[in-house]
């Protein structure tokens, strides 16, 4: 007599379930930790592990007006730059996730990828 | 009767896996930055097709800065408009269409007949200055002289007057981002244009967190959260761009039309809801001028909720006090009065 399922079918499924439930636990909560993206005129310039960082240093990027990043652990802000506005020195500090600052007449954007989420889904100004 | 029972175990097993995967794939989440219009503009889409949606938002919202609005590229509509008579597309007569109705609902609070002013003061330039009252009359005197030729789809200009959407462009940037995103039919959108922000949950999400941005702090701080369940969401505030004279007077950026001079309406900021980007764009500009007690019935005729900080650090809102949690011990709630 047929059995309708043996074993190996038991086995097949048991193994599909959990590779689905780790498929959307991976793709739901893949949580890396905060890397700051430097985006200058468009292009990547530099990818940076906020969390790696162990002495606060400065960057000052090839574009023009000058601008320079303060990269701390956990945390990058523009520390100095030659625009007129200073609309990005003034934003701060970035440590969240989606935290975003940017010198419009530097093109430069750096924006927060991974890490810890903010409390809110947006800020406005 | 067991390997019955067993047979259908599996089934249910199998279904719900399908389930967890197709959950899976309708929550990917595409995410871009870039800049445009002036500001960053960032995206968080979810759905199926949230890559694509990303992908149209981004070419749209380009497309809508140099082809459309932008006053300083040459390829743009608004530039052709500014520089001679030019004819103009349907698109563009619809967002004219809309904007010169709220400069009118607003008594003229609401102007886009200003780029000459916004040029004569230079705030944000090296050449920012207080320009002399001659000067100021003569940038403000036809401001509202505008007007729509629908039979030439042309725009009939004063002499003098030149157009700035400026103020505008973020929230009709939302706008043409909520379109892609609904007809891609992604469940969750989060895009922000500068400062004015579209969340869009028709799927999945019940409330976004919206943090109001403390007018004398920080860029990233915030004194109030907003939980509000979709729409948009866009800020007019006096602390992003000015300059102080010789004798320390600080001037900003929003203009009263009328008067050519800052609005002086004892305002720090004001944050606008609506359903669309465009007005409540046009609406927080507008309210920043007017001030609290003027505003309320221009919000009504658009159904908007706004939320007023006063120089005094006061927070006034129109939303219930569910909706709005003051979260800096230096701000205080205050009423309509």
């Amino acid at each position: 007599m047929n059995k309708l399922l043996k074993p190996i079918d038991l086995i097949l499924i048991a193994v599909l379930v959990l590779g689905c439930a780790g498929f959307s636990l991976y793709t739901k909560h893949s949580t890396k930790s905060a890397t700051a993206v430097i985006y200058i005129d468009g292009e990547i310039y530099q990818k940076t592990a906020l969390e790696a960082v162990e002495k606060p240093y400065e960057l000052t990027l090839p574009c023009s007006p000058k601008a320079t990043l303060l990269i701390e652990n956990g945390a990058v802000s523009f520390c100095k730059a030659d625009c007129t506005d200073k609309v990005c020195v003034n934003t701060g500090r970035l440590t969240k996730r989606g935290d975003t600052a940017a010198c419009l007449p530097a093109k430069v954007v750096v924006v927060i990828e991974n890490g810890e989420k903010n409390e809110v889904d947006a800020i406005v100004y | 009767m067991k390997k019955k029972g067993v047979v259908l175990a599996a089934v249910a097993v199998v279904i719900l896996a399908a389930v967890i995967v197709c959950d899976s794939l309708f929550s990917k989440t595409a995410s871009d930055t870039f800049l445009a219009m002036s500001t960053a503009v960032s995206l968080d889409i979810t759905g199926i097709s949230s890559e694509k949606a990303a992908e149209q938002i981004r070419q749209e919202i380009i497309r809508l800065d140099e082809k459309l609005l932008s006053r300083t590229n040459g390829n743009s509509e608004i530039y052709a408009v500014n520089n001679g008579e030019a004819k103009i597309s349907d698109e563009l007569i619809l967002l004219l269409t809309v904007l010169k109705e709220i400069e009118q609902e607003s008594g003229g609070a609401f102007c886009i007949g200003v780029a000459q002013l916004t040029d004569l003061w230079g705030i944000g330039t090296e050449n920012a200055r207080v320009p002399d009252e001659a000067e100021i009359k003569a940038a403000t005197e036809n401001c509202y002289g505008w007007t729509i030729d629908y039979g030439s789809k042309t725009v009939h200009m004063p002499e003098g007057i030149k157009l700035d959407l400026g103020a505008v462009g973020k929230g009709i940037a939302c706008d043409y981002a909520c379109k892609i995103a609904s007809d891609l039919k992604c469940r969750e959108s989060v895009v922000a244009v500068g400062g004015s922000v579209l969340l869009d949950g028709t799927g999945k999400k019940t409330a976004f967190k919206v943090g109001i941005r403390a007018p004398l702090g920080e860029a990233n701080e915030y004194c109030a959260v907003l939980e509000i369940t979709g729409g948009c969401v866009s800020t007019s505030g006096n602390y992003e761009r000015f300059f102080e004279d010789e004798n320390g007077n600080r001037y900003h950026h929003i203009f009263d039309p009328s008067t050519g001079y800052p609005a002086d309406s004892g305002l720090l900021s004001v944050t606008v809801v609506t359903e669309s980007g465009a007005i409540s764009d046009a609406l927080s500009t507008a309210c920043f001028v007017l001030g609290i007690e003027k505003s309320m019935p221009l919000l009504q005729r658009y159904n908007a909720n706004a939320v007023f900080i006063t120089e005094d650090k006061e927070i006034i809102s129109t939303f219930t006090s569910d909706n709005l949690e003051i979260t800096n011990d230096s701000y205080t709630l205050g009423e309509v009065k």
